[in-house]
């Protein structure tokens, strides 16, 4: 259970951080 | 608010900012005059791919600090995962900036730069290759040492030289003090990848162990005992594993993890049941009496504290028994007077291990014994098949908030019981699982 919990966590990380990125990318070019 | 929800948050957040530590340093100084979206995106991509990179690194280096309570076998799923993000982004990170600008086609040119154009094809390649080994390391034949060590060594030099491009290319890591502050943010987890293997190494140095008896059982597992050489020993807790190395030193690429089977009270003499299921394993039947050890530990947050008397669930698969005998033992050492439950599955009789023992807990505990064999004698007594819910509600209590469960076995047992037992209201809190194959 819990080890799935992670491996969501860490794809929710990573979808997290990719947005942030490409967030920030969008506010560095406006 | 739960204080594990609480803290899983805190630690999630704390490694989001870590992984975006790169793309704040970056832009923290005098930002040059902006590009298109597609190269700005580039070079954000690339930046967190630094930042996720370098914190890989520190994921797997067993640190106590950094991710305590959360146990090792689920920070390594969370691992699983964020390698995979940085092994999109290395790839993201050159073909966005391309998309974007062909001139940056250059960078992979041998032509215009050999050593920046290798670097590079070389970190696509290598990370590339850690991935592949790491998800596929069984399909590929290759040994849990072979693969340590690639993974190891391929991981810092992915780091090294995706610092000392970021380093190099003059756009947003430019100036003396820029560079030395990304400098020192990547140099954190390269040196905490070298006390992991170099310096906690030397340490154990001080702590050797002796082999002091060995015994093959029929069913094929052996059992190993170990004695403190000249120093107090390992306190644990029951339910706790350590990293073993056999042989003269305690630099070897031979280090496995075991959960320890002995009674908690003994430091300085711990017991392992491994089952002889890989090259290593098979090869401790002939491991010689008196034959140095090296034990890194303890590790891991599939513990019990027999004190605190609460009814408590056994769920063993196979050799999944060894962390539970260790809480059992513990428990009949403390005089624990709860009542328990064991259920313990096997494919055959033969495989079965502490038969005995188990029959002698069950006289000093309060404790219920099922035996389960998917493959049993024609006179067998006990439970039949795979572990199921029809089977937990026969044999087990109604379940209630005191009752705390303790699973451990082969990952498809794992798999089937986890959510059996969540159907059955066993919150997280009170579910603790073990899995065996960490890699």
């Amino acid at each position: 259970m819990m080890h799935v919990i992670a491996r969501r966590l860490g794809t929710v990380v990573s979808i997290v951080l990719v947005l942030t990125a490409l967030g920030v990318a969008l506010l560095i070019v406006r | 608010m739960n204080p594990g929800l609480a803290r899983t948050l805190a630690w999630l957040l704390l490694y989001i900012g870590l992984a975006l530590a790169p793309m704040i340093v970056a832009l923290a100084s005098e930002r040059p005059p902006p590009r298109s979206l597609l190269v700005e995106s580039g070079a954000m991509l690339g930046l967190l791919g630094l930042g996720v990179l370098s914190l890989q690194l520190v994921m797997s280096g067993r640190h106590r600090w950094f991710g305590a309570g959360f146990g090792q076998d689920n920070l390594l799923q969370f691992h699983r995962q964020t390698g995979q993000l940085a092994w999109l982004l290395v790839l993201a990170h050159p073909l966005t900036l391309i998309i974007g600008d062909t001139g940056f086609l250059a960078y992979l040119d041998p032509r215009e730069d050999l050593l920046r154009a290798m670097s590079l094809i070389f970190v696509l390649l290598a990370i590339t290759t850690l991935l592949i080994t790491s998800l596929w390391r069984l399909a590929l034949g290759l040994t849990y040492e072979t693969w340590r060590t690639l993974h190891a060594t391929l991981s810092l030099l992915v780091v090294a030289t995706g610092l000392g491009h970021a380093l190099l290319v003059d756009h947003y890591i430019a100036g003396i003090p820029t560079k030395l502050a990304l400098a020192m943010l990547i140099a954190i987890p390269l040196l905490l990848l070298l006390e992991s293997r170099l310096l906690r190494p030397w340490r154990l140095r001080q702590r050797p162990w002796r082999l002091v008896e060995r015994e093959s059982r029929p069913s094929g597992a052996v059992r190993l005992v170990f004695e403190a050489h000249g120093h107090a020993g390992m306190e644990f807790k029951p339910g706790q594993y350590a990293w073993l190395t056999l042989g003269p030193s305690p630099f070897s690429l031979q280090q496995h993890p075991f959960s320890m089977a002995s009674v908690a009270s003994r430091a300085d003499c711990l017991e392992f049941i491994v089952n002889q299921v890989g090259d290593f394993t098979e090869t401790l039947s002939d491991v010689e009496i008196g034959t140095h050890a090296w034990l890194e530990g303890p590790y891991g947050v599939f513990t019990m504290d027999p004190n605190a008397g609460r009814r408590t669930v056994f769920i063993a698969g196979g050799i999944g028994i060894t962390p539970l005998i260790s809480m059992l033992r513990s428990c009949a050492d403390m005089g624990c007077k709860q009542p328990m439950w064991l259920i313990y599955a096997n494919n055959t009789k033969e495989e079965t291990i502490l038969v005995d023992e188990i029959e002698a807990l069950q006289h000093q505990l309060q404790l219920s014994v099922t035996n389960v064999l998917t493959e049993p004698p024609d006179d067998w007594q006990g439970e039949t098949g795979y572990v199921d819910a029809d089977m937990i509600r026969r044999t087990l209590p109604e379940d209630a908030d005191d009752i705390d469960y303790f699973v451990c076995g082969p990952p498809p047992m794992m798999d089937s019981m986890e959510p059996i037992l969540h159907k059955r209201g066993v919150s997280l809190r009170r579910l603790h699982s073990e899995r065996f194959d960490l890699i």
